[in-house]
């Protein structure tokens, strides 16, 4: 009896394995393919902004070496500053296409770099979901773990940065904050210095991939402190943070950039001082089990008390002293929404800085977002060690995602994982009986859970493969507490929501975050055709082949990673804005008349100006739309040339027509925009000049350029590429060349063989020292 | 070079996809009993090397031959 129910139990075990392994196969390859509509679509290129530049470095690193890597000081971007992108650069990315790039050029599969940058999120998308599923498993039990498994493998949250050719920090960082995550987690509950240092080393990876590190070094002490808080210190406990804390701190700083900001920056010290405090309390309960009762409870508050002075005070003291730096910018914004909005400009105005609105969270994460607090209150009610980490976790991403639509990336993890513990209890109530008769119907002496666990497993793996009707058969077959008639509705309606949820997934990524954003596509509503603009990359291509080799690009800084990555031209500002005042500088050539703007332009060097102009086909991520920040942050640095309110009219609007401010009608960036546009008719009855962004009829038709010249404009008007002229061509008058003929008149020359060479008459004899004499 | 005659696949070109998916589910099939087989054996001490060594080569065989089936249905000519 006993041994065959062994072998039954481990068959059990071979066949859930076995589930689980398939489950988390077919959510690696759904995950993969439903990222692919761009390569489908368009074709296998890099997406965006950030990813060129993340793809220009890696093939830098590809084709030099990285300790060439390392040095890189690139003097193509931010001229004439340049930029020392082996410091300023987090490599993990770099390093992980480049070592995929290496190994399989070891095992001779010749595979391009840019290939390998176009799918390594995708692939890497698989990874996060399995370390999802080991995380969730730790949490709670391995069906859930598979449900958020095969969450995360589609949700739109976490597509939208990951899709393929989106090359970016967030592709492989999800991953490793997970990974870190799992491994921190088991390392409180076994408290092991192998899983601890283990989850520093993940850590460390984490570091050399995202800015988002601050974010694991801050939640983890949190989970401590709260753990302190709720009296449940224990020895693993501090085996596991002080391993993971110490590990953590001297791996972080290995990285260039990030360098000594984990002893120095405010945003590292919760951990530091959490670190300290463990070691108080643990210093206490050793005192505990030696002193006795009444000299400790004095021990206790008066050291308790001189601890927290002494922290206190030595936290000001090093802010005031300047050895500790403060909140930066984009941490206060954290707190205050409107903080960037009043100070930093150039934080506000990135899009993905504003806050999320609410219609977000659902269109990201469907069902999700529903079920999450569910499985929030499964955990809470049956709290434990680790169910605190993800119930912090769960509580902080929420407010970061709300504060941040960006930071939606770090709450969609957590959310799946909450949904896949809400469904899978769900499916506990709703098919516990029906296991157990089973059960009970084949052996006798097996262990529930065991089972429990399968049929969960086996009940995720449905909304994947969609075999509906054959568990619903079983269910029917059994009687128990709940009706199976309630139960199959129930099951039913579930399988409903999870399939709506796998087509809103793949809705959302198919249209929403597939498009490269470099390639344009819009559908015909007439006949229905699918029209591609490709201008981007036509006027990069015309500056790469027809620019000098050192040619200086003045545009606005969003398009700066792009001139440099797929022009190869030298830009002045790009998408890694670490310098605002030049930024600002830039922003007031823009703004400014053109004369003024010509000041600025030579006094940067700058030999073209592109700029992004989508009037005529309806583009509204152009630059006129941008304009606004441009004004606002030139404003910030140079208050007295440029006023933001200079730019509206007296009713306080932003309109580029007859009506428009003065100042908007003159600047730089308004001429460099509709420069020959009032002459265009775009329809036959309408109106020529007609901006199709911005409904109206431009208010400056009828301008020329004097220190710019018109070099291209692509097909579709979306770029336009101006020279700045030499101050000797607009000096003097010039003459169009079909002007230039001379005169035809009845001269004859003279000159032949004999008298060739012409003189002059009664020409002084010149005599050094003496005065010449008529 | 007239006297050459072309190639003709052995096999018709016509069922390689009928094919391919055949042999990847038999393929498939040995995988997941060759898994369950080795997961759920837990005395070491047992000789099951030969059966291993069987289910595999089977395995290996058909997702072999499935495999360069679908490439060849794919218009991968290997």
């Amino acid at each position: 009896m006993n041994r065959s129910s062994k072998i039954f139990n481990s068959k059990v075990a071979g066949y859930s394995s076995l589930i689980t392994f398939a489950v988390l196969l077919i959510a690696w390859i759904a995950g993969f393919s439903s990222r692919l509509f761009a390569v489908i679509r368009f074709e296998s290129i890099i997406h965006e902004f950030d990813p060129w530049f993340n793809y220009r470095a890696t093939a830098y690193m590809v084709e030099h070496g990285w300790y060439k890597f390392l040095n890189w000081f690139d003097e193509r971007a931010w001229y004439p500053l340049g930029r020392i992108v082996g410091g300023t650069v987090y490599p993990g990315l770099m390093i992980t296409s480049g070592s995929i790039h290496y190994l399989l050029h070891i095992l001779n599969i010749p595979v391009h770099i840019r290939d390998i940058c176009v799918f390594l999120a995708p692939v890497f998308s698989g990874l996060t979901s399995i370390s999802t599923y080991l995380l969730t498993k730790e949490l709670w039990s391995p069906g859930a773990g598979l449900f958020a498994a095969s969450f995360i493998a589609i949700v739109p949250g976490y597509i939208s940065r990951s899709v393929a050719g989106s090359y970016d920090n967030e592709g492989i960082a999800i991953f490793a904050l997970q990974f870190t995550y799992f491994l921190w987690v088991r390392s409180v509950k076994t408290g092991s210095v192998f899983w601890s240092a283990g989850a520093a080393l993940s850590y460390f990876y984490m570091v050399s991939a995202w800015g988002g590190y601050v974010f694991i070094i801050n939640l983890i002490p949190l989970h401590v402190f709260v753990l302190l808080i709720m009296g449940r210190y224990s020895p693993r406990l501090l085996t596991s943070y002080s391993t993971f804390f110490i590990l953590g701190l001297l791996f972080s700083m290995q990285i260039p950039f990030v360098g000594f900001q984990p002893i120095r920056t405010s945003e590292h010290m919760a951990a530091m001082g959490v670190f300290v405090l463990l070691m108080a309390v643990a210093v206490l309960r050793h005192l505990q089990s030696v002193l006795s009762r009444n000299e400790f409870r004095k021990l206790f508050i008066v050291g308790g008390l001189l601890a927290a002075i002494l922290v206190f005070v030595a936290v000001v003291v090093l802010t005031v002293l300047g050895v500790v730096a403060p909140w930066s910018g984009r941490f206060y914004s954290l707190w205050d929404t409107g903080y960037a909005k009043i100070h930093i400009p150039i934080i506000a105005s990135v899009s993905e800085h504003q806050p999320t609105t609410w219609f977000s969270f659902f269109f990201d994460l469907h069902i999700l977002v529903c079920a999450f607090p569910v499985g929030l209150w499964y955990c809470i009610k049956q709290v434990n060690d680790e169910r605190v980490f993800v119930v912090l976790y769960a509580i902080s991403a929420v407010y970061f995602a709300g504060v941040m639509v960006r930071l939606m990336l770090t709450l969609t993890p957590v959310v799946c994982m909450l949904a896949g513990v809400a469904f899978s209890g769900l499916l506990d109530v709703f098919l516990q009986e029906d296991a157990s008769k089973r059960v009970a119907s084949t052996t006798s002496s097996l262990p529930e859970t065991e089972d429990q666990e399968e049929s969960l497993e086996k009940k995720s793996f449905y909304d994947k493969a969609g075999k509906l009707k054959h568990r619903t058969k079983h269910d029917t077959t059994h009687e128990s507490g709940i009706s199976s008639n309630l139960k199959s509705i129930v099951i039913l309606a579930v399988l409903m929501i999870l399939m709506m949820f796998a087509v809103h997934c793949t809705w959302v990524t198919s249209n929403a975050y597939s498009s490269p954003s470099i390639v344009l596509a819009f559908h015909n509503s007439q006949d229905g055709s699918r029209n591609i603009l490709d201008d981007f990359r036509e006027a990069y291509y015309w500056l790469s082949q027809n620019t000098a080799d050192d040619a200086r690009i003045m545009s606005w800084w969003d398009y700066g990673y792009q001139i440099a990555g797929m022009a190869n031209r030298t830009t002045l500002v790009d998408n890694n804005t670490w310098n605002n005042s030049h930024i600002a500088l830039v922003g007031k050539a823009m703004s400014s008349t053109e004369e003024k703007s010509y000041e600025i332009m030579t006094s940067l060097d700058v030999d073209y100006v592109l700029v992004i102009f989508g009037g005529v086909i309806g583009y509204s991520g152009d630059d006129i739309n941008k304009f606004l920040w441009m004004v606002r942050i030139a404003e910030g640095e140079h208050p007295k040339d440029i006023k933001e309110s200079d730019f509206f009219t007296d009713r306080g609007e932003f309109r580029v027509d007859a009506e428009g401010a003065p100042a908007l009608l003159n600047c730089l960036m308004y001429k460099l925009s509709y420069y020959r546009f009032g002459d265009l008719k775009l329809d036959y009855r309408g109106p020529s000049g007609y901006d199709r962004t911005r409904n109206a009829v431009i208010g400056n038709k009828d301008f020329d350029l004097t220190y710019l010249e018109e070099a291209y404009t692509t097909e579709h008007w979306l770029v336009r590429i101006y020279r700045v002229k030499k101050p000797f061509e607009f000096n003097r008058p010039s003459l169009k060349a079909k002007d230039r003929l001379i005169p035809p008149t009845n001269f004859v020359s003279r000159k032949n063989l004999k008298r060739r060479k012409g003189f002059i008459r009664n020409r002084p004899t010149v005599i050094k020292g003496k005065r010449t004499l008529k | 070079m007239e006297a050459m005659q072309r190639y003709v696949s052995p096999v018709n070109p016509a069922v390689f996809p009928h094919l391919a998916s055949v042999l990847l589910i038999i393929g498939t099939f040995f995988t997941a009993w060759f898994f369950v087989f080795v997961v759920s054996r837990k005395n070491t001490k047992e000789s099951t090397l030969i059966k291993e060594l069987l289910i595999s080569l089977c395995a290996a065989i058909f997702l072999g031959f499935g495999i360069v089936f679908l490439l060849l249905t794919v218009g991968i000519y290997v």
